[in-house]
């Protein structure tokens, strides 16, 4: 029931303009990789996700969301797992509560990696569950079982993240641009949060929080590309068609010159372990 | 029948009567089963007896144990027959106690090397010397007790059993320094301190159904831990404690393929609390646990149960996950503000929720099915099922296993390579199934031997064997709804198409998942299937081309061993190309292969597939350590275009499996 509210409140507020009205309010940032003439196909793109709110609360206790391609991306954007800006230990393991990898192994709890950056599913289309919760029960789920999940193992509490409008950085991440020239959404889906009410007692008290976003979905554009042949991979046959094509800019310097074939043989290479291919290239 | 400690002793030996604790004799059950009850009445500690070395004559042979003015006399025999497993007559009884720095020595009549001393004691500080093999005179010793300061919580026992069909009696004792050894009777506690706030360790006890703990004076209030262990097997139902202090809990079992003769479990009982640290075990219906079996009989065991899973989550938003979402609705329940709508309750002085059914936190959110086989693709079996000839008739119908340790800990054996490398030896051997010759047959022989090695190695260490279909291998693996990467690190490029294979482990909570593949050929072949058919093509076409099976041969000895590096083993081929020498060349193989490789694009060249691609199906099995771009210039000049072209297609198609190849040659 509870969750129905949260998601109702979400849902009223999920075209949130950028005033701080609500207890939070989420900011997806793209940073792409990119020449004088734009974005180039299969660079990185570096996202964060801000987060600030408006001091109605002690900051957050606990902020997942999704990552996911729009609809309209063709191809889709092959997502890979965010990570955590370090003072925000208490959200993640073993202090806090996330998400983990793997099968909980029965002697080596400390084996599963935290997924606060998100489960990658197979078709990389989505980042699940990117965040964390803190430990807000006032206890340690610990009763000295050598296994066990390596969670809930602390009950020190961070607070102001998310209180005031500065915006504080939850989660960062890169992943490559698509190759194909176009133009891609990332949004953010099914953000669920709670805040910090008060740290005093041995039990914090949390509330849901009412989520705002900036945008739903953030956009980029790639204007160049090294797949010359649109093939979805870049190796020796674009190096053939850019022969083909003479004239390309491949690398987005808005010049076309041999840098445009060094830069797609770069990425043909770029496998290549130099002591085995020395004098053989 | 119970006899007072104090009165036997009085008769026994008319001295060490200051021990206060009562002994129950066991009894004989008519119905054939053995009552052991290890029931000691809360001993009063006794002065911790001055340290010193053990004392007394050597032990005493026979039956009729002999005693000397140092000796006890040794009780009547206590005869407690119980046919073991194998048959024997198996005698078991609890002995004595052993006081700090005590000595004993028993006297087993029979003689026989089946004569098993069992030592059954806590704390596990003590260290045993037992010498079982003779027929008489065995000596445990206790060589060391802790002896700190404080007193004893629980007696030590020690039980002695033999398996030989072997009557046991209770011998004499040799005394310690101090009131330290009585025989064939518990004894009263003495020094014995363990630190404020540390566990206290009560007797391992095995036991099927319930067992109360007695924590005698202890407040209500106290935070306690009863940690189970080391089984895995164990669901804990409840744990409720009385006005007394006294704990009760519940296990059972759920699942199937046990039966109490597989079954075994072994508690090790602690608690941490301000107790006066005076506890008891009492098993109750000892009768109904004998449960004794080799843990590795134990197969399907139960869904995950036992760890300390004290926050129970579920889907609370009902996305099909159970996950970090769902830990909100816990969070709030744990809010005073927000009370009444709680998906689960916490009590925070035991941190354990209520009237739950406890549940493993399966991270990867499959819920367990029944019984052993989830969702009809994943199957487990004990792993020391494989043998030589389990893995020989599998690898030749089957063709690929990858082993993986879940913990992850793969570096321990090398890691990705190790796994790599045991699967190209696996692939290896596929691709020779069908060779003939006899030094091929030899070879593959050999392989099979390293890789069964290998895998028990792997084995030992808790790994669990991925049996892959040969149409459908894919370790790239995820589960039901395409979440996780199974074998983590391992970061093949590649997926085969129309994938599920099946996992295998000794431990289904280890890994659990079940595997369904996308469909995404990313290199039109698999490499179960596809090398091996390319590569049987290629020798196929030799064979059109009348090459004969002699050379066939070559062409399959040279492209496996030069594929996987293993030019240092053709010491049983050496001489099969032209007469060279390769065993002596680990890397010169290509080198040795590149006029043969010329040859090779001439033999192809009326084929119908093309001017290049024959080529490299025959190559394109090599290990890229080989496939340089240099070998272009061993072709002629008017077929070097054709030759890089075929490199470069070998070398992409190689790296695209995770072999560290160079790119495209020109």
């Amino acid at each position: 029931m509870r969750l129905l509210h949260i998601a109702a409140l979400i849902a009223a507020c999920g075209s949130a303009s950028a005033q701080v009205t609500n207890d939070i309010d989420l900011r997806l940032e793209l940073m792409p990789t990119a020449g004088t003439a734009g974005v180039i196909g299969g660079e990185p793109v570096q996202w964060n996700l801000w987060v600030r709110g408006n001091n109605s609360h002690d900051g957050l206790a606990l902020l997942v969301v999704d990552l996911a391609n729009a609809p309209t991306n063709s191809p889709d954007i092959a997502f890979a797992q965010g990570e955590r800006p370090a003072p925000l230990a208490n959200f993640d393991s073993p202090i806090g509560f996330v998400n983990l990898s793997g099968v909980t192994p029965i002697d080596d709890p400390t084996a599963s990696q935290s997924l606060f950056g998100g489960r990658v599913g197979l078709d990389a289309r989505k980042l699940r569950d990117v965040g964390g919760a803190q430990n807000t029960l006032g206890f340690t789920v610990f009763d000295g079982s050598p296994v066990g999940p390596e969670v809930l193992r602390g009950t020190t509490i961070t607070t102001g993240v998310g209180k005031d409008a500065n915006e504080d950085l939850y989660v960062s991440g890169e992943f490559l641009a698509p190759l194909a020239p176009g133009t891609y959404s990332i949004c953010i889906e099914r953000p669920v949060a709670t805040v910090l009410v008060s740290t005093f007692g041995l039990t914090p008290v949390v509330r849901p929080a009412v989520i705002g976003l900036d945008q739903h979905c953030v956009e980029f554009e790639v204007v160049c590309t090294p797949d010359l042949d649109g093939n979805g991979v870049v190796d020796v046959e674009d190096m053939y068609e850019y022969y083909s094509l003479g004239t390309v800019d491949v690398n987005c310097d808005g010049i076309i010159d041999s840098e445009d074939i060094g830069f797609i043989e770069s990425i043909a290479r770029a496998g290549e372990l130099e002591d085995m291919t020395n004098g053989r290239r | 029948m119970r006899i007072t400690i104090a009165a036997l002793l009085a008769t026994l030996t008319g001295s060490v009567a200051t021990a206060q604790s009562t002994y129950e004799m066991p009894s004989y059950d008519p119905a054939g089963l053995v009552i052991v009850e290890d029931r000691l009445a809360k001993p009063t500690p006794v002065p911790a007896p001055a340290p010193g070395p053990a004392t007394g004559p050597a032990p005493v042979p026979g039956p009729q144990p002999t005693g000397s003015p140092t000796f006890v006399e040794a009780p009547e025999p206590i005869r407690v027959l119980l046919p073991n497993a194998d048959g024997f007559p198996e005698t078991s009884i609890d002995l004595f106690t052993i006081a700090n720095g005590g000595a004993a020595s028993l006297a087993l009549p029979t003689p026989g090397v089946n004569n098993r001393i069992v030592l059954d004691g806590q704390p596990e500080a003590i260290r045993t010397l037992v010498n079982a093999s003779g027929g008489s005179g065995a000596t445990p010793v206790v060589s060391e007790v802790i002896s700190e300061s404080g007193s004893w919580s629980t007696a030590v026992s020690l039980r002695i059993r033999s398996t030989n069909g072997g009557e046991l009696f209770p011998a004499a004792g040799v005394p310690g320094v101090g009131p330290s050894v009585a025989s064939g009777i518990a004894i009263g506690s003495t020094a014995f301190g363990a630190p404020e706030d540390a566990p206290l360790s009560l007797p391992r006890i095995d036991l099927l159904r319930e067992a109360t703990v007695h924590l005698g004076g202890s407040s209500t209030s106290a935070p306690v831990t009863i940690i189970i262990g080391p089984s895995q097997l164990n669901l804990i139902t409840g744990l409720t404690r009385d006005w007394d202090g006294t704990f009760q809990f519940q296990f059972s079992v759920v699942g199937g393929g046990y039966t109490e003769a597989n079954l075994r479990f072994v508690f090790d009982i602690a608690a941490v609390g301000d107790y006066d640290r005076n506890l008891s075990v009492e098993p109750p219906e000892v009768n109904t646990f004998v449960l004794i079996a080799d843990p590795a009989t134990i197969v399907h065991p139960a869904p995950p149960t036992t760890y300390a899973d004290l926050v129970e989550l579920s889907d609370a938003d009902g996305d099909g996950f159970v996950g970090v979402r769902d830990f909100a609705a816990i969070q709030l329940s744990a809010t005073s503000e927000n009370t009444g709508s709680a998906a689960i309750t916490v009590i925070p002085e035991t941190g354990r929720a209520p009237n739950v059914t406890k549940r493993w936190w399966r991270r990867d959110g499959v819920t367990p099915g029944a019984g052993g086989r989830m969702g009809g693709q994943a199957q487990f079996a004990d792993f020391s099922d494989l043998t030589i000839e389990s893995i020989a008739a599998d690898l030749f119908g089957i063709n690929l296993v990858l082993i993986e340790r879940y913990s992850g800990s793969l570096g321990q054996f090398g890691g990705v390579s190790a796994l790599r490398d045991l699967n190209n030896r696996l692939a290896q051997i596929d691709s020779l199934r069908t060779a003939t010759a006899p030094e091929l047959v030899a070879f593959r022989q050999d392989l099979l031997e390293t890789l069964t090695t290998q895998a028990r190695m792997l084995a030992d260490v808790g790994t669990y064997v991925l049996e892959l279909d040969p149409l459908r291998a894919a370790p790239n693996g995820v589960n039901g709804d395409g979440e996780l990467t199974v074998l983590g690190s391992i970061k093949y490029t590649w997926n085969i198409s129309q994938g599920v294979f099946e996992v295998w482990g000794s431990d289904r909570d280890d890994v659990i998942q079940i595997f369904d593949f996308q469909l995404e050929d990313v290199l039109g072949f698999s490499i179960a299937q596809g090398l091996p058919s390319r590569f049987n093509r290629a020798v196929d076409a030799l064979t059109v081309v009348g090459t004969g099976l002699d050379k066939i041969n070559k062409v399959v000895g040279f492209i496996n061993l030069a594929t996987f590096g293993f030019c240092e083993a053709l010491g049983g081929l050496e001489g099969m190309y032209e007469g060279r020498d390769l065993a002596s060349c680990p890397l010169c193989c290509i080198d040795d292969f590149a006029p043969f490789m010329n040859d090779l694009v001439t033999t192809f060249t009326p084929l119908s597939l093309g001017p290049w691609e024959p080529l490299a199906q025959v190559i394109n099995v090599y290990n890229c350590l080989g496939i340089t771009c240099g070998l272009v210039e061993q072709f002629p000049s008017d077929r070097r275009r054709d030759a890089a072209r075929a490199i470069s297609f070998i070398r992409s198609e190689l790296r695209a499996i995770g072999f560290p190849c160079g790119g495209r040659c020109f």
